[in-house]
């Protein structure tokens, strides 16, 4: 950047404008190990115990292990299958030749800015019909297909940016299209199948709507179902208690993060571009 | 406008770009920043627009301290590398920006900038989008808008470097009569020898940061100061010869020529192709070699030879080939185009 | 093979698209044209005649006697019931004088039976036996479940009833308890006047969280940090992502901190003399600042990052330029920063006005539409109706055509921004054609 302008006020106006952020997150942090007199906004002591519900379930509830274990299993079989099918489909539209392909990409488009939420009700309705209601596998397969769109989309996009080149040398050199695909395309848009892995971890990890409408019940709820219904049934009285379980349950959410952030912002902002 | 550099420093982070430079630049003077990219001339252009802030050292417009004042308040003229015209303006517009900036009036705005786009002949592309011109309008229109404001010295950035050759060439002499006609200060950024040597009154050779000669064309040409600079301008590029030097006596394997007795120890012998004359012998400098590729330029022939010297280009300039491959040639130069650089490569002259 | 390639890449993903887009689109308006609730279930329905199912018949002109057959406990003697009464102890000359006389005859006071039946020649011995045997011929309809509309009419028949074709019709369908086709939810959402109040509230909604932080504080906050030197500006841009990252019960929660009546402003307000209390909830204007400041942090971040790749992509000798032509800060984000923007403002703008309309996770963990239904957005309520009704009567086909709505804006809206945004330049023919 060019040093014809001061930068200072600029910073102390952001500052301003991120001291809720601030505030927000700091005792986010504050609070999961430290106990404050009531009416006072400084901590007084440190404590664990916030964290007791690591070791023995909270009264009434499922272990938060067992609960982990299904957001666990939730998210890494919706990354799984959409980093696949994502793959594959992708590839289609970027690289093969065949009818209506300019239709089934603008359909993808227009599903990717369609808001999906608006299907909640008709994809209850089915999964009750199909008796997938309130089981993990149901509401995998609706999660997994609501990310599709924007993960064709994205496939779709580092696929465009291989060259033309080494896919006719590779047909030139006498491999099919599947081999083509497999051994000179997959590993030429391996950043690609990472940042989506991530991006689909993430969503899968954090959805709340569907795993609460599709899956509510103790057996297979996954953790953003279980702090909720912590939080309606224990209504305000421990805040603390409820910011240890989340920070337990955002952990995943924050090691990508601090890991992958540059990614992160491209995969954010590849997902509006379509 | 004179411009002054004084003993300026401009680093970024741990890399020093310009290191303790001074430059006078006259009143009217078309004086070009030559030398490899990385240099540090993008840097001094940049740091003389305000665009970069320097460590050390000041810079003075007409003896006036202009080192801290922001670039809005330099009234420096910029042609950048790529043009850098404004997408969304028409280019009167474009033009008018400048003007518009300085709150001047709209009569005063619309007669200036027809005055300049009568003198740069881009009158009838007023109405156009930078998107709509080629590439040489868009030359055109950004000149118009660097020296519509009257600027105290005008910054030539790579200027023809996004043009093709003939363009290039017709551009030349534009812009050489566009700073003459309107005899505004001004310095020219380039890597290309022919462009500074074509336009420049004077030309600053640079090297890592720091100024390695400063001279007309000519004189940089025939009287380099060390070996970067002889490497550096001259094309097809000088033949540099290495060996050791002992009391009038330069040796080179088994070979040895008369040479300058301050010479002693690593000294280089460094000969321009021209000056190697094929198939002539004298008393002194002749030897005989055997040609190892031929290079039909167009007009010149460029001989590459396998000598007891090394390998040496000759140029032949006139004519059609000569000489054939592997065939064994006899070779001299005259004793005054040769030139002596020591061992820390600065020139070593009689 | 080689022209089945495509299909087969395309397959997996098609069907996944197919079962949990394109039906769900199908479904959504096949359902809104139902009565389809929790009572009324959502496989096919069964039969049964209720009081509210007699009520209907009486208002169509059924004749009296009819109804009372069908409201009321009856005794009649059939194929139905003779089998019970030859087992409750009736003689077989008994049950040959019932079928030759009684048979098929309706009477709606056990006396009155029990009357006729001390009249046959093979009457009941005593008492006992004739109350034993009188007791078998009670038949009752109202309140039985039948499966099948056949297994209703065999049901009517044996209660002895005279119906005409029309009468039967009328009944199943009076008692069929399942869902039916219906414009009702049509109608409601256009007569009932509290939905105008939801529809100024979603538009108030979107429009507000939109111009000051969706697009008008992206714009900010991309223009802040791209003066900024790298590294602050890094940190800036990280710390308004973290919104979008964290979990959304997460960071409601971490709201409801801040405003709860236990929470950190009741912490530090009661010392400035202002009472504690619930500020998310308090009043509407409160919980309004917090559904548009909740949505609004979440919703910049969005926009910051397309601005900010925009601004990037300016060349950098263009703003060098705009410098030495003398523009002041101000004057270079007016003419030079923001026209580059123009494009990706507009973009923004459709895009989050679309995902504003229909998103309303966040109002759900916050205020969840109150205080009342202060709060409550056409999104938030579909969802409500359909699926969290506290009177336990889930209205799916009511919710369903509220959800419609905004599915058929969704669908046009993102066709139509695909057109605007140029899709064709995005679709480049592949370069082997085999």
């Amino acid at each position: 950047m060019s040093q014809n302008y001061r930068t200072w006020p600029i910073l102390i106006f952001l500052t301003f404008m991120s001291l809720i952020l601030f505030l927000l997150y700091f005792y986010f942090l504050l609070d999961t190990v430290t106990n404050q007199a009531p009416g006072t906004i400084w901590p007084s002591e440190f404590t664990l115990e916030h964290w007791r519900f690591l070791i023995e379930p909270i009264e009434g509830r499922q272990s938060i292990w067992r609960v982990t274990l299904n957001t666990i299993i939730f998210a890494s079989s919706v990354t799984l299958i959409v980093v696949f099918l994502s793959s594959t489909a992708a590839y289609a539209l970027s690289r093969l030749n065949f009818p209506f392909r300019s239709a089934f990409l603008g359909g993808i488009l227009v599903l990717h800015a369609f808001p999906s939420v608006t299907l909640l009700i008709a994809i209850f309705i089915i999964l009750q019909l199909f008796g997938l209601y309130d089981t993990l596998q149901g509401v995998i397969l609706v999660i997994t297909a609501l990310e599709l769109p924007l993960g064709i989309w994205l496939m779709k996009g580092f696929y465009d940016t291989v060259p033309w080149e080494s896919e006719m040398a590779a047909m030139t050199d006498g491999a099919s299209r599947f081999r083509v695909w497999w051994q000179i395309m997959l590993p030429q848009v391996r950043p690609g199948l990472f940042a989506l892995g991530i991006f689909a971890f993430l969503s899968g990890w954090g959805s709340y709507l569907f795993p609460l409408v599709l899956a509510p019940s103790a057996d297979v709820q996954v953790l953003s179902v279980y702090l909720s219904s912590l939080i309606d049934s224990l209504g305000r009285t421990d805040f603390s208690l409820f910011k240890a379980v989340g920070l337990f349950y955002m952990l995943p959410v924050v090691i990508f993060y601090l890991f992958t952030q540059d990614k992160l912002m491209n995969v954010f902002g590849g997902a509006a571009k379509g | 406008m004179d411009v002054t550099l004084s003993t300026i420093t401009k680093s970024f982070g741990a890399v020093t770009a310009v290191d303790d430079l001074s430059l006078n630049i006259h009143d009217g003077e078309l004086i070009a920043l030559l030398g490899p990219s990385g240099c540090g001339k993008t840097t001094i252009l940049f740091s003389i627009a305000g665009i970069y802030k320097l460590n050390q050292g000041q810079i003075l417009f007409g003896g006036k301290d202009v080192s801290t004042l922001p670039s809005q308040q330099r009234n420096v003229g910029v042609v950048f590398q790529a043009y850098a015209l404004y997408p969304h303006m028409t280019v009167f517009d474009n033009i008018a920006f400048p003007l518009k900036l300085r709150n001047e009036s709209q009569s005063e705005i619309k007669r200036k900038v027809h005055e300049m786009a009568e003198l740069t002949e881009i009158a009838e592309l007023l109405k156009r989008r930078p998107a709509q011109l080629s590439g040489g309008q868009q030359q055109r229109v950004s000149l118009a808008r660097a020296l519509v404001r009257n600027p105290s010295v005008l910054l030539l950035d790579e200027p023809l470097s996004n043009l093709d050759a003939r363009l290039r060439t017709s551009m030349r002499a534009e812009i050489k009569r566009l700073q003459r006609e309107t005899g505004v200060t001004t310095i020219l950024v380039t890597h290309d020898q022919v462009e500074a040597t074509t336009m420049a009154d004077r030309i600053v050779c640079m090297n890592k940061g720091t100024i390695a000669q400063v001279g007309q064309p000519f004189d940089i040409y025939d009287s380099p100061q060390d070996t970067f600079v002889a490497g550096f301008i001259g094309s097809p590029p000088i033949t540099f010869i290495q060996g050791d030097a002992l009391q009038g006596m330069f040796s080179v394997g088994d070979v040895q020529l008369p040479c300058h007795t301050s010479l002693v120890g690593d000294a280089t012998l460094a000969l321009r192709p021209e000056f190697i004359e094929l198939g002539c012998s004298r008393d002194m400098n002749s030897f005989e070699g055997v040609v190892s590729e031929i290079e039909p330029m167009g007009r010149e022939i460029l001989y590459h030879l396998n000598t007891p010297l090394g390998k040496l280009t000759a140029l032949e300039t006139q004519g059609r080939p000569s000489y054939t491959l592997n065939q064994p040639i006899a070779f001299s130069w005259s004793n005054d185009k040769a030139l002596w650089f020591d061992s820390t490569g600065k020139r070593v002259t009689a | 093979m080689r022209k089945l390639l495509p299909y087969l890449f395309l397959a997996p993903a098609l069907t996944f698209v197919l079962a949990f887009f394109f039906i769900p689109v199908i479904l959504t308006g096949v359902f809104s044209f139902t009565s389809m609730s929790t009572a009324t279930g959502i496989f096919g329905g069964r039969y049964s005649i209720s009081g509210s199912s007699v009520t209907q018949l009486r208002d169509q002109g059924f004749p009296e006697d009819v109804l009372v057959a069908l409201d009321s406990i009856v005794y009649v003697a059939n194929d139905a019931t003779l089998p019970l009464a030859s087992e409750a102890g009736a003689s077989d000359a008994l049950v040959t004088d019932i079928r030759n006389t009684l048979l098929d005859q309706t009477f709606s006071e056990r006396r009155e039976l029990e009357d006729a039946l001390k009249q046959l020649p093979n009457r009941p011995r005593n008492t006992r036996e004739l109350k034993a045997i009188s007791a078998t011929f009670e038949t009752s309809i109202k309140g039985r479940d039948f499966a099948t509309e056949d297994a209703l009419l065999i049901g009517l028949r044996d209660l002895g009833l005279e119906l005409n074709p029309q009468q039967e019709v009328a009944i199943v369908d009076v008692s069929y308890t399942g869902w039916r086709w219906t414009l009702e939810n049509f109608r409601r959402i256009f007569r009932t006047p509290d939905q105008l109040t939801i529809l100024i509230n979603t538009f108030f909604y979107v429009f507000v969280t939109l111009v000051f932080f969706n697009t008008g504080f992206a714009i900010v906050l991309a223009i802040t940090t791209f003066y900024l030197p790298a590294r602050q500006a890094a940190f800036f841009r990280a710390i308004w992502l973290l919104p979008r990252i964290t979990p959304s019960v997460i960071y409601v929660l971490l709201w409801k901190w801040l405003a709860w009546d236990v929470g950190f402003l009741n912490s530090i307000l009661p010392s400035l003399g202002i009472d504690a209390r619930n500020w998310m909830l308090d009043t509407p204007t409160n919980a309004w600042v917090f559904v548009i400041l909740i949505n609004g942090f979440i919703g910049a971040s969005m926009g910051m990052i397309i601005f900010t790749s925009a601004l990037r992509a300016i060349p950098k000798p263009m703003i060098y330029a705009s410098e030495v032509d003398g523009a002041k800060f101000w004057q270079q984000v007016r003419y030079i920063l923001l026209p580059q923007l123009k494009w990706p403002i507009l973009f923004i703008t459709c895009y989050q006005t679309l995902s504003l309309l229909t998103s309303f996770e966040q109002i759900l963990l916050s205020t969840d539409g109150g205080p009342g239904s202060t709060t409550e957005v056409w999104a938030l309520q579909a969802y409500h109706v359909a699926l969290q009704s506290y009177s336990g009567n889930l209205q799916y086909g009511y919710g369903a055509a509220l959800a419609m709505v905004l599915v058929v804006v969704g669908l046009g809206l993102s066709t139509l921004y695909l057109r605007a945004f140029n899709f064709n330049q995005l679709v480049q023919r592949p370069k082997i054609e085999t």
